[in-house]
């Protein structure tokens, strides 16, 4: 008989602690919906002026300018050259 | 006698107050050097990136992209079937043929040089379930037809660094309050042979701490969102 009561209450221990594991996941889930929210508004957007006397390596320089050169005929605005 | 003993006591005193010093120096450096920014996955984790839905459709239509970019032909003969790849991807397939003989730090520099040579482009808010989106997040192919801006280059960089074979561990996406110029600014952070490099949009590659007066907001890549704001009580294990 106290075996069987001690299991009852030990499996409505159990069950709590699964409850309160489950808000657990909830209230975490909400927090980070809510922080997600937040980030996705902030606006970013800082334009900074190329520096063209970075060092560079030779061999990345000479890949650079083929590919300056495979693109000499392009016309696609999307490339600039400021 | 006293002399001598007082003289070695003063030695003595001196080396303990050098050794304190240079032990203080040391880790004032080490510390100032490396604590702008941690790639420690468990440290600021907030989430999986699947729970932001907007980074996770511009993952999927990358996706897309980068498999219509692979199966097309750079110059199909007339007769062909096959797709012509468009000037934007002859152009990345060169840069990706010209890679391979290069050093994983060479690759970084090509790589950062590479997307800063494209027009800069502000987003325009997009509203969405009655919220205002200032920021969307643009796929390699979109930023290469299109330019973009500071978020836009750092993504750029990190998608064609991924095609390179870096792993997605190793690169993160980085969003951080600017002092100077009272805004916010995205760059692409490398953790590079136990060195964290940060590729600046005006071609220069920063190496160890950023600079002091920005302050990281958040992370993000392909496995997760980092949160740096702290919050009270929040979990922080992954």
């Amino acid at each position: 008989m106290k075996t069987l009561l001690l299991l009852a209450v030990s499996s409505l221990a159990f069950a709590a602690a699964a409850d309160t594991q489950e808000q657990k996941i909830q209230k975490r889930s909400l927090v980070v919906n809510d922080r997600i929210e937040v980030i996705e508004r902030i606006d970013v957007t800082t334009e900074k002026p190329l520096n063209e006397s970075a060092p560079t390596d030779p061999a990345v320089r000479a890949i650079l300018e083929e590919l300056e050169a495979l693109e000499q005929t392009d016309q696609d605005p999307a490339t600039s050259q400021d | 006698m006293q002399t001598q003993e007082s003289k070695r006591l003063k030695f003595h005193q001196h080396r303990v107050l050098m050794v304190i010093l240079s032990s203080a120096l040391l880790t004032t450096f080490s510390h100032t050097a490396y604590a702008g920014y941690s790639f420690d996955p468990g440290k600021d984790f907030l989430a999986n990136a699947d729970q932001w839905p907007a980074w996770q459709h511009t993952l999927k239509r990358h996706g897309q992209q980068m498999a219509e970019f692979r199966s097309c032909i750079p110059d199909p003969g007339p007769d062909s079937q096959a797709t012509p790849c468009s000037r934007k991807h002859k152009s990345l397939q060169h840069l990706l043929e010209r890679a391979v003989g290069l050093s994983g730090r060479q690759k970084i520099d090509l790589v950062n040089r590479y997307v800063n040579r494209y027009r800069y482009r502000r987003d325009r808010p997009q509203h969405r379930q009655g919220k205002v989106l200032r920021n969307s997040w643009q796929t390699l192919t979109e930023f290469l037809k299109r330019g973009g801006d500071c978020e836009d280059y750092a993504t750029a960089k990190y998608f064609i660094l991924r095609e390179m074979g870096f792993a997605a561990e190793d690169l993160r996406v980085v969003v951080g309050w600017e002092r100077a110029n009272r805004s916010y600014h995205a760059l692409l952070a490398v953790n590079f042979n136990g060195h964290i490099l940060f590729l600046e949009s005006d071609n220069s590659i920063k190496r160890g701490g950023y600079r002091p007066d920005y302050r990281f907001t958040y992370s993000l890549n392909e496995v997760g969102i980092w949160d740096h704001k702290p919050v009270p009580g929040r979990h922080r294990s992954m």
